[in-house]
């Protein structure tokens, strides 16, 4: 069966060119824009890993990823943002929310490589 | 692939043509029986009517013969002088030269023979010992009283009596011919008397004996009156006439042969005989003298038994030939059909993907060779197609695997303008976030980009100031409006030595030309250790008089 990846960010092309590239390498992809969505579409389709934006329209990716926590406790959750982290931030707090830290000008490679060490192929 | 043997075509074809022949055998064997029915039956009825013409004559013969001898007798009694002894002299003349004439007899008119004898009449027969010596004027016979001679005298010519037994006479069964003769008699022709003769028809017996054919034919004489003179069935003899028997047996073709010979017609009849029990054919033929008739019959079975044995040979002959023409053609067809089968052989390896199996070349130029050069053909054109289509795959695999390839390239490429874009939009967004007014610039301090706080505050736009000398806009505050770079500028040297100059006291011109105070800090950009512009940050009063107010 196909590893369910959700997938959330607020820029549409960002949603569509990671949704299109990961169902090619064989994941089954839900992008939504917002924490709401994806609160909603943890509920009826729980995901193997979630990939989330920093900032969202209607929160901050770090809040939702809290959230998602409580009900997916065992998810890994990835952070993949356009906001620069300090690599001592990222180090000490980054690291205990999240399971992994991208930036968004990552290759897609590289994210795909960090999908495939958390899920499996 | 091994094919049933009953779904091979030998044993279908051999199959097919036993089966037409179980059809064809019983269907030409008949047709063949009918034939040769009607023709054995032609056969017999020319051997039948060959017979009955043979006994119509034999007994033509006789009856001619006697019937000669009273013409004859009447004749010669015409002229000739008579008298009682010459009289017994031709009667016994007349037996003794005609061996067919049994009886004679010479019956006078009144007063005929002579004027003194009122009635003068002699008999003979063949077996008398004294002829002539009867006389048949005797009280006991009075032969002018007898139907013979009245039937004669009656008639006026020869008249042939039907059979009856000659009681007295020869006591046996006999037929006569009667007939009147004539004198010339005080010059006047005038009727004598009456001539008979008879003839014995135990000669008849002999006549049928001689003329016995067949295993089951039978001869039947019959005479004027329909008296059956002669029959198989002694019984009827002299007892029945044809219409009595017909009407006794229920046979009337009997009666219709009767009527047909008195008319004087021959011919042929089959049907179911009660005499006989059995089907019979008879021919009959009228004779020439005596108003008789002749039937000459046999049963139709003892012919047809013959045929039956002949169909049961047609058929096991036909059923032979078939078997062996079956034979033939199983063995025929399996030669004919071996190229044909290794051919089928073939068809199976290259239906079952086998390419490379064996076509032995055509070694003729029959349907068979001309289908195998196709096979050979064809299988040539299979292995092109399937290298073909090896090749095709591969292709499309490479193309996909490219696809593939190319579409993740693309997606990457995508990603990494869109991250860069992103970037961008986010680098401008803290820049133009910024109140203070905020001015990128050259190495030869010259304005590269300003924040929209610049245009807010100084009413310049980006078009007027890009390009243009920081000095146009704020200069620090003592030094000279100047159009170029003043090796003493304050602010081009720290940005040539690479350090920033924090809060420097300076003037605003905006675009209107009012001038108005303000803070300056200049910070070096750089690339490395390579100083490549500056920015400089510029704080209007009120910002500053804000920002101390909102000092706790």
């Amino acid at each position: 069966m196909k590893k369910h990846i959700l997938i959330v960010d607020d820029e549409a092309d960002v949603r569509d060119l990671l949704d299109r590239f990961l169902t090619l390498q064989g994941y089954r992809i839900t992008a939504v824009p917002s924490a709401i969505e994806a609160l909603r579409a943890v509920a009826g389709d729980p995901p193997n890993l979630v990939i989330s934006d920093l900032q969202l329209e209607d929160s901050d990716g770090l809040d939702m990823i809290e959230q998602l926590k409580v009900r997916l406790p065992d998810t890994p959750m990835m952070l993949l943002t356009g906001v620069f982290f300090d690599p001592q931030v990222v180090r000490d707090t980054l690291s205990r929310k999240v399971a992994c830290y991208l930036q968004k000008t990552s290759p897609l490679a590289q994210i795909l490589a960090e999908v495939r060490r958390l899920v499996g192929v | 692939m091994r094919v049933a043997i009953h779904n091979q075509l030998p044993v279908r074809l051999a199959g097919i043509i036993l089966l037409m022949g179980f059809v064809a055998v019983p269907i030409v064997s008949e047709l063949k029986r009918r034939a040769v029915e009607r023709i054995v039956l032609q056969q017999a009825e020319v051997q039948a009517a060959t017979a009955t013409v043979a006994v119509v004559e034999g007994l033509q013969d006789v009856l001619s013969s006697v019937e000669t001898s009273v013409r004859f007798l009447a004749r010669d009694l015409e002229d000739r002088e008579l008298s009682a002894e010459g009289v017994d002299r031709i009667i016994r003349n007349t037996i003794a030269g005609n061996p067919n004439v049994s009886d004679c007899s010479i019956s006078f008119e009144p007063y005929a023979l002579s004027p003194a004898i009122e009635r003068f009449g002699r008999y003979a027969n063949r077996s008398d010992t004294r002829p002539a010596t009867r006389d048949l004027a005797a009280p006991d016979y009075r032969y002018w009283t007898r139907g013979w001679y009245g039937d004669a005298v009656g008639k006026g010519e020869l008249a042939w009596s039907e059979p009856f037994f000659d009681n007295g006479g020869a006591n046996t069964t006999v037929v006569r011919a009667s007939a009147p003769f004539f004198r010339m008699i005080g010059g006047k022709r005038v009727l004598a008397g009456v001539i008979a003769a008879g003839f014995d028809l135990a000669w008849v017996k002999e006549l049928t004996g001689e003329n016995e054919f067949f295993d089951t034919g039978y001869v039947i004489i019959f005479s004027h009156a329909g008296r059956l003179i002669a029959h198989p069935n002694p019984a009827y003899v002299f007892a029945e006439t044809m219409e009595s028997l017909a009407q006794k047996v229920n046979d009337p073709e009997l009666a219709i042969i009767h009527q047909r010979v008195l008319a004087r017609r021959q011919g042929s009849v089959s049907y179911m005989s009660n005499v006989f029990h059995q089907r019979v054919h008879e021919n009959y033929k009228p004779a020439r003298f005596g108003g008789w008739g002749v039937v000459v019959g046999y049963d139709e079975a003892e012919f047809l038994r013959q045929i039956g044995a002949l169909r049961w040979i047609t058929m096991l002959s036909l059923a032979g030939t078939l078997a062996l023409l079956s034979g033939i053609v199983l063995l025929a067809t399996q030669i004919a059909l071996r190229p044909l089968r290794r051919l089928t052989a073939v068809s199976d390896e290259i239906g079952q993907g086998n390419l490379d199996c064996e076509i032995r070349p055509p070694a003729r130029d029959d349907e068979i060779g001309r289908l195998s050069r196709s096979f050979l053909v064809m299988r040539d054109a299979l292995k092109k197609n399937r290298l073909l289509e090896r090749k095709v795959q591969e292709d499309a695999a490479d193309l996909a695997a490219a696809n593939e390839r190319l579409s993740i390239e693309n997606l990457e490429r995508c990603w990494i303008n869109q991250a860069l874009e992103h970037q961008l939009r986010y680098d401008r967004l803290i820049v133009n976030s910024i109140n203070d007014l905020v001015f990128v610039l050259t190495k030869t301090m010259n304005i590269s980009r300003i924040n929209p706080a610049v245009v807010h505050l100084s009413g310049w736009e980006l078009q007027e100031l890009v390009n243009s000398p920081l000095s146009r806009v704020v200069r620090l505050d003592g030094d000279g409006r100047g159009g170029g770079v003043s090796r003493t500028d304050p602010l081009a040297q720290a940005l040539r030595e690479g350090r920033d100059l924090r809060d420097q006291p300076a003037i605003l011109e905006d675009r209107s030309g009012h001038s108005s105070p303000v803070r300056l800090t200049l910070f070096p950009l750089r690339d490395g250790d390579k100083v490549v512009g500056g920015v400089a940050v510029v704080t209007t009063a009120s910002a500053i008089s804000s920002s101390i107010q909102n000092t706790p």
